[in-house]
């Protein structure tokens, strides 16, 4: 087998096995969650998590069924919403007593849930998250190695074949 | 000149075991394996370390038939089909010979074990060069290392291609076994945990005793099974 049809292959393989193993990840859903007691008029950061650029499910309740805010941030939002108090989330849920919602997740990356308690009395939150779908870099890689297998081996014909035509050219 | 030829049995080598598709279906099933499942989502760089390291416990069945089948058709099958001979009548060293078949295999494997690793690790935001992430690449370097001398040395013993596989497993699994009723230190021969957890988070899991056995029965018995091949390979006779 010549050289560059092998890397075109081998190559392929790659992007094959790894888009297997993405669409097993990608059934395996990861569902975790947290809760506590917010005192009132209250802001806290309640859940610290890695999280890939994939499909969130966002499930959270309160005890008493007042009014509750809820935001994810990332590294950047967490440190300007410690330094300076602004609020400047990924995701916004604001002033429900319950809600289910399904989320993007830009990019692969640490996240941060902070939930305020609006109200003059202490609630009680829950929250689940289920983390679930295909991851986007993985994809953008897959795609990227795709084009790899198909250009090396495209290119290296077309060359050999100009070269061939030039040189009868010559001739 | 003479890494010339050195190189030429290297790549000779290299044409006659990892041809296609040998090459493209190890890393395809290396990449299946130490991918596939989910990863973390613990924020804690020992926990994201643990994860990486959980790569290895995955694909270390496949890893250790790999590594039998591999030496056994280049080494055991070599000589099996008298190929050896030819080498013998070239104007290189016996060791040269032998040492090229274990280079070229030991490396590739480690390259693309290594490699799921490296992704692996990516994938649960640690930089390749993370302390944790070096150690797991060190105790995958010792992994492929022990179980490619042990195969080598099985492979220059029997000189038959299936009884070299049939041995390196038959050995791992009696010795696991029997390592497994054994009290500690004894227990941790030839085992990654103790040197990962040690390297990793200090002696909390396991004692100073139990690393050094572990570190040092890998490393002892890799040398010596590799130097008594080399020694063996240099002496023998092919009828």
């Amino acid at each position: 087998m010549k050289p560059p049809l092998r890397i075109g292959i081998f190559f392929l393989t790659i992007a094959i096995s790894l888009f297997l193993a993405e669409f097993q990840r990608a059934n395996s859903p990861i569902t975790f969650g947290g809760g506590g007691n917010l005192k009132p008029y209250e802001w806290r950061d309640m859940i610290s998590c890695l999280l890939g650029s994939q499909n969130l499910r966002i499930s959270f309740s309160t005890v008493n069924g007042t009014l509750t805010s809820l935001y994810l941030l990332n590294p950047q939002g967490l440190q300007e919403w410690k330094d300076t108090g602004t609020i400047n989330p990924i995701i916004r849920i604001e002033n429900l007593s319950s809600n289910i919602g399904i989320y993007d997740i830009p990019s692969r990356d640490f996240y941060t849930i902070v939930v305020h308690n609006s109200n003059n009395a202490t609630e009680g939150i829950h929250i689940d998250l289920t983390l679930y779908g295909f991851e986007k870099d993985l994809t953008l890689a897959i795609e990227i190695i795709t084009i790899i297998a198909m250009a090396v081996p495209t290119i290296c014909f077309i060359s050999k074949k100009v070269t061939a035509h030039s040189h009868k050219k010559e001739v | 000149m003479r890494y010339g030829k050195f190189l030429r049995l290297v790549l000779w080598e290299f044409e006659e075991i990892w041809h296609f598709p040998t090459l493209e279906l190890i890393a395809g099933i290396a990449i299946f394996f130490g991918l596939s499942t989910s990863s973390t989502i613990t924020v804690l760089p020992s926990a994201r370390g643990l994860d990486v390291e959980f790569a290895l416990s995955r694909f270390f069945m496949f890893q250790m038939l790999l590594i039998a089948v591999l030496f056994a058709r280049s080494i055991a099958g070599c000589i099996e089909k008298r190929e050896i001979l030819i080498f013998f009548t070239y104007p290189v060293k016996r060791t040269s010979v032998l040492a090229s078949k274990f280079l070229i295999n030991l490396s590739l494997t480690f390259i693309i074990f290594g490699s799921v690793v490296i992704a692996r690790a990516l994938i649960v935001h640690l930089e390749p060069w993370n302390t944790s992430v070096l150690i797991v690449l060190f105790i995958l370097f010792l992994q492929t290392f022990f179980l490619s001398t042990l195969s080598l040395i099985f492979s220059i013993i029997t000189k038959r291609t299936w009884a070299a596989m049939l041995l390196v497993i038959i050995f791992f699994f009696t010795i696991s076994s029997a390592l497994s009723q054994l009290e500690p230190p004894f227990k941790y021969l030839f085992g990654t945990d103790p040197i990962f957890y040690c390297l990793t988070m200090g002696f909390t899991h396991y004692t100073f005793e139990d690393f050094t056995v572990a570190l040092g029965s890998i490393v002892i018995t890799s040398i010596v099974f590799l130097l008594t091949s080399f020694i063996y390979f240099k002496r023998m006779q092919v009828d």
